[in-house]
């Protein structure tokens, strides 16, 4: 079996990857985002449709999944498709990575989460708003006047400075990687508009608010829901497995979740409604609690086998392609068809091994593009003996947190 | 008053953008004149020319309209969950389907007709407005009716030139449009942004206030048009509809789907694929179009429309096997064989007496089907239909799909020549299959490309009909290449077997006796 790294990237025959997929009818390349929150199509090729479902609805649910199982890419995809449209009912994504709460070497208390998800929704929220500016526009004074206060109650830094950031560089896209790089939203306001939210906030004469953080919390979500139009508050919580290094230890991680799901029963007569993202190692930990303690959850899980994988790499040839294909057949030689289940039935049912090996062999048929034109057996064997290769001496990259 | 967009340049009264709103009911199109369309159609047949041009195709009217039962129940179904506020709730139905199959009829039926009789009558205590918005500019003949919003050829050639502004100011049209039938004043001026932004707070304001009130958005031939377009129409319209809780929309398209991004329209969706009519269906179609046709005013009837509309129940089902035979029993198709081939034979016997028994004994003219197919093949542009059509000819031998390496040995055929040089390479094929796609004439299915069916049958008939050794040839190809490839890809041996196994059957059937090629 032939394993040729000299031909590995495209570039070698002085084209650009754009270009490249271009050539082979594709807009983008599919495979390229292993890190979900930098993949702009990611919201597009959704396959899990049952468990996106549960993840919007209205009632607190835990969805579980594997390491390297698509739970980010979950988490990535509600959020941005919650924000795709200008100012519709749709729900407000709050999303909470555990995994940056300070280690004190003790579960967060009520106080401290109700902190670190105030702040979070504020980042949220001001990235969103400046997206989406027209949603503050049609509030009212008072409203805007609640906006600001709750922005400036929440936010890291004073919203002057973040404000001053929007204004000099003239996209939303420059909070982006400062506050919620989930946030990395389509269809930016023109400037002009920006510049006028940027004004509408900062002129609206408000304070922070102040009171007990319970208090700030519940008019946090009073604002988004009422003020602002979103039908309900998805707190999307994650990064629970990512304070701890090994699976044996992580489930001293469970206790961390604890205390948020003691209140998910009074936050759901509020519109808010948990969504926690957790690895498979600590669902009997979290489902006995729950359990003991009577808490109604729903819980999904996110189960992968060869048919989801192979559905999943071909919406992404189909959104590459704009539906004019949604196969690696349509590209390939006579010798092959099914390419999709030709390669995952060789690999273990995640993701991202399917997604890194058929990438794999896309730039093992880039490199030479030139002599052949069609994707061809050659290609899918060498990408799987790369696979194959490398999976026995290291573990492909780990999971994204 | 009249809406924002409309505006009338002519004494003849033909409206710049074609809809009609709730207080303007049956103004438009007034200036089309007043051949009737029989008349039109027959005129050159006379001559011994088949002519059909835009005018030739029946308008929806309600009592011409056939079949879809099982559409018009889905529909009825999905808003009866509506009002009963199901929380399993279908709120996106999809309707797809070949060229002719009825789709803008089915659009129209359910706006004009169906929604009111059927849903209103098990639904009685709620109020359902429907909007039509068709993606494609109405027939020329169609009166625009209620509540009906059509694109028009000017704007499809600005949106096709890819400029993001006329989809904005288009949009904007729309949206203000909206706001003003459902009675939600906003300024005219606002941009697309804070428009779509107040419309989705509006209406979800006005359902809260009428907890009676279904609003149901048809949407006709959505998938053929620009994929950027319909970004915009999701984005600034479509997604905040599909959020609201008593709000059903329904869509129509040829071809390849468009991959929506608001999360209910695509979860909370139904998609259903139109299939042809049957054969009882077809004589259904037949009998009411010769009756209708024959109710013209007596100086624009011709007698033979009289003649025809006096078929006998049994003459007409032997047209429509014929016409399903011909044709596969797609609406459009029906209706434009049927025609043709009842006037082909009342030119050569035109007495009441033997027109049943020609019907049953005659062959379709091949310049009737010619006709049909010129018809069926005018959604491609102008630019392009030349080199579509020798396309189309090479591949409609290939009822189960093909893939690009496939193209090159059938347009080679149909040439009579050796695929080789720069026009069979796997670049110039790529090119072709693009835009055949992008006519929404093809598209992907089960793993290979698939031609439209409606058009794909009748451009077999015909080269079959025209060039019938070529269609042999053709044929033949097809059973050496895949033989070939059988042997060749030992993974796929099943795969290739199987299509030349049809392809052997098909020239079969062809000569009354199997036949083996080298």
């Amino acid at each position: 079996m032939t394993t040729r790294d000299k031909n590995e990237y495209p570039d070698e025959h002085s084209l650009t990857s754009t270009d490249w997929f271009r050539r082979i009818g594709l807009r983008f390349d599919p495979y390229v985002h292993l890190e979900a929150s930098s993949d702009p199509h990611l919201s597009e090729y959704t396959v899990n449709l049952d468990i996106f479902r549960v993840a919007l609805d209205n009632k607190p649910t835990i969805i579980v999944a594997p390491p390297g199982g698509g739970k980010t890419a979950m988490r990535v995809a509600v959020t941005r498709t919650c924000w795709f449209d200008i100012g519709g009912t749709y729900p407000f994504p709050l999303p909470y990575n555990l995994g940056t709460a300070p280690l004190t070497g003790t579960p967060p208390t009520t106080r401290e989460h109700l902190r670190l998800l105030l702040e979070a929704g504020t980042c949220a929220l001001l990235t969103g708003l400046a997206f989406r500016p027209e949603r503050l526009f049609r509030a009212s004074s008072t409203e805007i006047r609640a906006v600001t206060a709750i922005l400036r109650a929440g936010l890291p830094g004073p919203l002057d400075y973040y404000l001053d950031i929007l204004r000099e560089t003239g996209t939303p896209a420059g909070l982006t990687p400062l506050l919620e790089r989930t946030y990395a939203l389509t269809a930016p306001p023109p400037p002009d508009v920006l510049d006028r939210f940027c004004n509408t906030l900062a002129t609206s004469g408000t304070d922070a608010m102040r009171g007990r953080m319970e208090e700030v919390f519940q008019t946090f979500v009073e604002v988004v829901t009422d003020a602002l139009g979103f039908s309900h508050v998805l707190l999307l919580i994650d990064g629970l497995d990512a304070m701890y290094e090994n699976q044996e230890d992580s489930q001293h991680a469970a206790p961390w979740a604890f205390e948020l799901f003691d209140r998910s029963e009074t936050w759901a007569k509020s519109k808010t409604f948990i969504k926690l993202f957790i690895p498979d190692s600590l669902e009997s930990a979290i489902t006995e609690y729950l359990h003991h303690h009577a808490i109604s959850t729903q819980i999904a899980r996110i189960i992968w086998n060869h048919d989801l994988l192979v559905s999943m790499l071909r919406k992404r040839i189909s959104v590459a392609s704009e539906e004019r294909f949604e196969s690696l057949d349509a590209i390939s030689t006579p010798a092959l068809t099914n390419i999709e289940q030709q390669i995952v039935k060789n690999l273990p049912p995640l993701p991202r091994i399917a997604l890194q090996v058929t990438r794999k062999a896309i730039l093992h048929y880039a490199a030479r593009l030139n002599d052949g034109w069609q994707l061809d057996e050659e290609d899918i064997r060498y990408a799987i003996a790369w696979y194959h290769h490398y999976a026995t001496q290291r573990s492909l990259s780990p999971p994204s947190r | 008053m009249l809406s924002p967009g409309i505006t009338i340049t002519q004494p003849s009264a033909v409206y710049r953008r074609h809809r009609v709103d709730k207080n303007q009911h049956s103004l438009a199109w007034q200036g089309t004149g007043s051949m009737s369309r029989i008349s039109k159609m027959f005129g050159d047949q006379r001559n011994g020319r088949i002519n059909m041009t835009q005018t030739d195709l029946p308008v929806y009217e309600d009592d011409l309209f056939v079949n879809r039962d099982k559409e018009i129940e889905t529909v009825t179904k999905a808003l009866e969950n509506i009002a009963r506020g199901d929380a399993e709730q279908v709120r996106t139905i999809v309707f797809q389907g070949e060229r002719g199959l009825g789709k803008s009829w089915l659009a129209l039926h359910l706006h004009r007709s169906a929604i009111k009789k059927e849903a209103s009558t098990r639904i009685p205590d709620y109020r359902i407005v429907s909007f039509l918005i068709s993606l494609t500019p109405p027939p020329k003949e169609l009166q625009v009716g209620e509540r009906e919003w059509y694109i028009t050829s000017n704007d499809i050639s600005q949106i096709e030139s890819g400029d993001e502004r006329h989809y904005e100011h288009l949009l904007q049209e729309l949206l203000a449009w909206i706001a003003e039938q459902l009675d939600i004043v906003r300024t005219p001026y606002a941009s697309l942004r804070d428009l779509s932004a107040w419309l989705a707070q509006d209406v979800r304001k006005k359902l809260e206030s009428e907890q009676n009130l279904i609003i149901c958005l048809i949407l006709d031939s959505v998938f053929e048009a620009n994929r950027g377009f319909l970004d915009y129409l999701e984005r600034y319209l479509l997604a905040a509809f599909a959020a609201l809780p008593r709000v059903l929309i329904i869509m129509t398209g040829r071809g390849r789907p468009y991959l929506w991004k608001s999360p209910y329209l695509r979860l909370e969706r139904e998609d259903q694929s139109l299939t042809p009519f049957s054969l009882e269906q077809v004589t259904k179609q037949i009998k009411k179009s010769l009756q209708k046709s024959s109710q013209g005013s007596p100086q624009e009837s011709p007698q033979d429309t009289l003649i025809a509309a006096n078929l006998s129940d049994e003459a007409i089902e032997q047209l429509a096997k014929k016409v399903i035979n011909l044709g596969g029993g797609y609406p459009l198709t029906n209706e434009l064989l049927a025609r043709a081939f009842v006037h082909q034979v009342l030119g050569r016997s035109p007495k009441s007496d033997d027109l049943e028994q020609a019907i049953n004994s005659a062959t379709i003219d091949d310049k009737v089907l010619e006709g049909v197919a010129s018809r069926l093949l005018e959604v491609i542009p102008t630019q392009w239909r030349d080199e579509l059509r020798e396309v189309l000819n090479a591949l409609c031998v290939l009822k189960d799909g093909f893939r690009e390496h496939e193209m090159p040995y059938f347009l080679a055929e149909l040439r009579d020549t050796k695929p080789e040089g720069p026009e069979y390479t796997i670049k110039a094929m790529r090119g072709l299959r693009d835009l055949l796609l992008e006519t929404n004439l093809g598209r992907w299915q089960d793993a290979r490309y698939v031609l439209d069916e409606a058009v794909r049958t009748v451009l077999e008939q015909l080269l079959k009909l025209q060039k019938r050794e070529v269609w042999r040839r053709l044929h033949e190809r097809a059973v050496n290449l895949y033989e070939d490839w059988a042997k060749r890809y030992p993974n796929s041996r099943q795969y290739f077997e199987q299509r030349a196994e049809y392809h052997r059957r098909v020239l079969a059937e062809d000569v009354g006796h199997s036949v083996s090629f080298a």
